[in-house]
């Protein structure tokens, strides 16, 4: 029975999944907020009415008005035009981060799952000690070492989190390596590095895009908290976190200085959730069903 | 049968058990058997009773809990069991292919039916991916795809069970393999798709002159396409026999219960057949001949002593020490 539910929601097309996404309203708000976001940061240099360093000394914290919609900070940039260029760094910085986690954490997960034996036991360990750190404090000590900088902060995020890659890619990969298919595969004259990648990590991927679209977000939260501490990008760079960095000590004066930039880190993590929850929902049949 | 060629594939005292928590099952025990070019051996037996595993092991493809105590398998002249892993990749799908039981699951549902088909020539032969994929297509043809070009570009949800099976065979091959393994075939598959499949593999058979391993536990099956029939039972070869030989002159008690099971057109409103009781467990195989709790002509000596492989007639091989007193 199960079997037969399996091949029946197998057989959706991947225009039907659309469709079904669609119907998804939080999946749908969440693909709104980051088109948003993106369609702000490509076209940053067209809607930005200032240059993100542009300093004015005689227009210092000035609130929000029709010339600078977001306000001033202390040293009289627009936040708005900062705002809009920073969404380029937390995309950017969003996107490596996930990219270089996958690139450490996909193939170690394949190969404990697929050689098994002590090689997953070496793997599983480190993953599990990694797992054990609290992530910010591990990523903080990186950094110290690193020196400062927006790549550094990259490196150092990367390094404490691809945990979760490992630990899905290895589950996954250790249930379709007992699949008839992959007997058919080596039946067939298949090398292992072959079956690993052209076999077992396309069927892996459906998991590794969910585990990315939600793991963008801690990555943006992670890299601007280090900002915020001054750790990751340094002035002028519009980075959010170093925007709130900045306008702290002007909360009470100035909480445009601050808030703006929180918000908008705020928006983009849960667009990202959203989105992430809405394609786990689509591409996962149990959870479908249910 | 004459048989003037030497064995293709000859196995030699195989012992194969599976590590458990509860212990080694032993599901094959000392099989000896030896296939000849061209012809079609059938494997009969219960679920259960090491074939599969036998058919898994030709190939090295057992599971990692799976040891090879011991024994040999000599393919071409090759001890497969001492083979190296990329000799037995050269092997796979190029010398020895296999087909197994649940075509559902044997094709991978993330790659279109022609890359999988086209994968397989690609391995083995020197050619570009155009040249491979022409290939597929026109294997695919072969095994009765209607429209080979447009449903190469398919994926395998979009293929009934039957099509999955040919697709699975037009695979296997597409290389010209000099022994094709036959898991079960068909028994996934509903009985007029059956007939379809083992019709293609008699023609594959004839075309490409390839000598077949038919698992099976399917009675019908053997009567209609097989040269010579093994028979196992408990991780043991019991009888082996010429297909005419084994219906008509049956000596092992077991292949006689198992025949006497098909349904056959004979006197109506008749029971049909049964053998008692159910396969033993290969945790703890009983003692003496394995089958003496299931079976009528069970003496004292059959609980005491193993009975060895014997040949009774030219080509026919029966381990029974009673096989004279049935009749």
């Amino acid at each position: 029975m199960t079997l037969l539910i399996r091949e029946k929601i197998k057989s959706l097309s991947s225009s039907e999944e659309f469709m079904l996404f669609l119907k998804h309203k939080r999946g749908l708000a969440g693909l709104i907020i980051l088109s948003f976001m993106l369609f702000i940061a490509l076209t940053a240099d067209f809607i930005a009415p200032k240059k993100f360093d542009e300093v004015d000394p005689s227009s210092r914290l000035l609130p929000p008005s029709t010339t600078n919609v977001f306000g001033t900070d202390h040293l009289g940039r627009d936040v708005f035009s900062r705002i809009v260029y920073g969404a380029r760094i937390a995309l950017w910085v969003g996107l490596l981060v996930v990219l270089i986690e996958a690139g450490i954490g996909v193939p170690l997960g394949l190969i404990a799952g697929y050689y098994g034996g002590s090689i997953d036991k070496l793997i599983s360990a480190i993953t599990d000690m990694l797992w054990a750190f609290p992530p910010i404090i591990l990523a903080l000590a990186i950094v110290t070492i690193l020196g400062p900088g927006l790549t550094n902060v990259v490196v150092a995020v990367s390094i404490v989190s691809w945990a979760p890659y490992t630990r899905i890619v290895r589950a996954k990969t250790q249930s379709i390596i007992s699949r008839e298919f992959i007997t058919a595969a080596r039946a067939v004259g298949e090398s292992s590095l072959s079956i690993m990648f052209r076999y077992v990590l396309p069927n892996t991927l459906a998991s590794v895009i969910v585990l990315a679209t939600l793991t963008i977000p801690s990555a943006i939260l992670y890299t601007t908290a280090l900002s915020f501490l001054g750790f990751g990008a340094q002035p002028p760079t519009p980075d959010w976190g170093a925007m709130l960095n900045e306008g702290k000590d002007y909360i009470f004066k100035a909480p445009w200085c601050s808030v703006f930039p929180g918000l908008f880190i705020t928006l983009t993590a849960l667009s990202f959730n959203l989105l992430g929850d809405a394609l786990r929902d689509v591409l996962d049949p149990k959870l479908r069903l249910g | 049968m004459t048989r003037v060629s030497e064995a293709l594939l000859e196995v030699r005292d195989l012992h194969i058990c599976y590590e458990t928590s509860r212990g080694c099952v032993r599901a094959v025990d000392g099989v000896s058997l030896a296939i000849y070019e061209g012809e079609t051996f059938c494997l009969v037996g219960e679920t259960g009773c090491g074939k599969s595993t036998l058919a898994l092991a030709i190939p090295r493809l057992l599971p990692p809990n799976a040891r090879l105590l011991r024994g040999n398998i000599l393919f071409k002249g090759i001890d497969l069991l001492r083979a190296s892993e990329s000799e037995l990749q050269k092997i796979r799908g190029r010398e020895i292919a296999m087909i197994f039981q649940n075509p559902m699951t044997s094709l991978n549902p993330v790659h279109t039916i022609g890359f999988q088909v086209a994968e397989v020539p690609l391995i083995h032969f020197r050619m570009s991916w155009k040249e491979a994929l022409v290939a597929a297509v026109k294997q695919l043809g072969k095994v009765g795809i209607p429209d080979p070009d447009l449903r190469s570009k398919d994926y395998p949800h979009t293929f009934s069970g039957g099509m999955k099976q040919r697709s699975m065979i037009a695979m296997m091959t597409t290389c010209k393999p000099s022994l094709l393994i036959a898991d079960e075939p068909t028994t996934a598959l509903d009985v007029t798709i059956q007939a379809q499949i083992l019709k293609l593999l008699y023609e594959l058979k004839s075309e490409y002159g390839l000598t077949l391993l038919l698992i099976t536990h399917n009675f019908g099956i053997v009567a209609e396409v097989c040269d010579r029939v093994g028979v196992m039972y408990a991780g043991k070869i019991v009888e082996v026999a010429d297909v005419r030989e084994i219906f008509e002159n049956p000596q092992h008690p077991y292949t006689k219960g198992l025949i006497e099971c098909v349904v056959a057109r004979r006197k109506s409103k008749t029971r049909l057949n049964q053998i008692p009781g159910t396969p033993p467990s290969l945790l703890n195989p009983p003692s003496g001949c394995r089958f003496h709790p299931r079976c009528p002509y069970t003496t004292r000596k059959c609980l005491r002593e193993e009975p060895q492989i014997i040949e009774v007639r030219e080509g026919h091989l029966v381990a029974c020490h009673n096989y004279d007193r049935i009749r």
